[in-house]
């Protein structure tokens, strides 16, 4: 198999079968599902993925290589996904990878094949020499691909098995991050590999004390949602919303007049307010939380803009449901909600934020005909 | 306003291996008396590492994401609730913040 890079858009491979693809994407998908059981001698990178020097191929021995250095174009992908651009291309090729120059001795530790993850993982391994088992996620960083189930025993299996693991180590340890458990069993992992699975700390930066030391405390096992991890999930809570919302306001701004405007525009503050004072607003639930919001916003903005009570109503209204929905959808961005307790809450909250976008809307458009008539 | 999990624990079946306790990101289990328990209830999130991880299969609980706005869109175009990444299927949903 090899491929040819013609421009930027197309990339054309042939693969054992002989079959010939011209699409960039199919090409690339294929490419980094199939190489490990294939001889990849003298294949290239595409340019989307690992292009720089530290991921170059061993050749031969089916072994990519890489190390803990960060430069600024990694600084710079980072900040890339956290914004959600390129995000669903930011894929690390499955497989066997030595950070350092790892022996026989060295740990094993499993790793999705978004980069993100991967590169966290390297960045925290500064100093070590280790084998990075890759599995194929899709791109989906460990928790959420082990919630799919893509990492997974199966997954685990079949890349021990390619990579001839046993071949270059003598011990049998995986270390597996603790949020792929969910899609690992790893009594079967054991039954199928001969591989004993141990579950490594949650957080990277914990896994020089947890190589050390051979113990995972009990800190290191629990999952937090702490000011710095939520604050680092805003720009993707509003990249959509962000110009649409700004573009409302103004709009709306001339057109209907300040309430209107302000109560679209509270969309986005919501946005912001909900990860920051996420452990201050009061509930357990997020739509709590949020309606307590949307209704603290809509009382300091009509202190600073005095309204009637017939504009104050439909403001308030539209302020407190808005913020309920947007801390709703915030759910799944947390690290503790549940799907039944998620589902509960919707079930309870929805018809009310339903009243109150109701009565908004319809207060709203009998002021606005009223203006006409 | 009490949250409700579906977690539950056989502890006959329990062999005390502690793979539950090693799993768990919110520290429901604990061990007393070489078998598991359940002391922090509340606090499951339901991911099923702890079930997919006992080999006596002491564990059950109904395993999903608890993601709103994957449930709602579920409910609305009738596909299964998931994490939109990494799925062809639901499109729609790939770039909510949960993926990341």
């Amino acid at each position: 198999m090899f491929w040819i890079r013609g421009n930027k858009k197309t990339v054309i491979t042939i693969n054992k079968e002989g079959d010939l693809k011209m699409n960039r994407k199919t090409a690339v998908t294929n490419i980094l599902s199939n190489v490990t059981g294939i001889d990849i001698n003298g294949i290239e990178y595409p340019d989307s993925t690992d292009q720089s020097e530290k991921t170059k191929i061993w050749s031969q021995t089916r072994i990519y290589k890489t190390d803990s250095h960060f430069d600024f174009y990694d600084t710079l992908n980072q900040w890339k996904y956290r914004w959600g651009i390129g995000r669903m291309n930011a894929i690390v090729t499955p497989g066997l990878w030595a950070l350092g120059t790892p022996d026989e001795n060295s740990p094993v530790l499993v790793s999705a094949n978004y980069r993100m993850s991967f590169d966290v993982l390297r960045k925290n391994l500064e100093g070590d020499n280790a084998w990075i088992l890759v599995l194929d996620t899709k791109g989906i960083n460990v928790w959420c691909a082990a919630g799919k189930g893509t990492f997974g025993t199966e997954e685990i299996v079949r890349r021990v098995q390619t990579s001839e693991l046993e071949k270059k180590v003598k011990h049998h340890r995986l270390i597996v991050q603790q949020l792929g458990a969910p899609g690992v069993a790893s009594h079967e992992v054991e039954k199928q590999t001969g591989f004993r699975v141990v579950y490594g700390p949650v957080r990277a930066k914990d896994l020089p004390a947890f190589l050390d030391t051979g113990r995972v405390t009990s800190s290191m096992r629990l999952v937090t949602f702490n000011l710095a991890e939520r604050v680092i999930l805003i720009p993707m809570e509003l990249r959509f919303v962000f110009l649409p919302v700004l573009l409302a306001t103004i709009i709306l701004w001339f057109v209907t007049g300040p309430t209107i405007a302000l109560s679209i525009a509270g969309i986005m503050i919501t946005g912001i307010a909900i990860p920051v004072l996420h452990n201050i607003l009061p509930g357990k639930w997020l739509t709590t939380k949020g309606a307590f919001w949307g209704f603290l916003q809509a009382l300091v903005i009509s202190l600073i803009l005095p309204m009637s009570i017939w504009q104050f109503i439909p403001f308030l209204a539209a302020n407190v449901s808005a913020s309920a929905f947007i801390a709703l959808n915030f759910t799944g961005a947390t690290t503790y909600t549940s799907v039944n307790g998620v589902r509960q809450e919707i079930k309870t909250v929805i018809p009310w934020i339903a009243v109150g976008i109701v009565t908004a809307l319809s207060i709203w458009i009998i002021q606005f005909v009223w203006k006409f008539i | 306003m009490k949250t409700i999990t579906t977690l539950e624990l056989e502890q006959s079946k329990c062999t005390g291996c502690g793979r539950c306790i090693e799993v768990c990101p919110h520290n429901v289990f604990q061990i007393r008396n070489k078998k598991a328990e359940i002391i922090h209830l509340l606090d499951c999130m339901e991911c099923g590492a702890c079930q997919k991880n006992c080999q006596a299969q002491a564990i059950s609980v109904e395993v999903g994401v608890g993601c709103a706005a994957a449930m709602m869109i579920s409910a609305l175009t009738g596909q299964e609730a998931a994490c939109g990444c990494g799925s062809d299927k639901t499109k729609t949903l790939q770039n909510t913040s949960c993926c990341g």
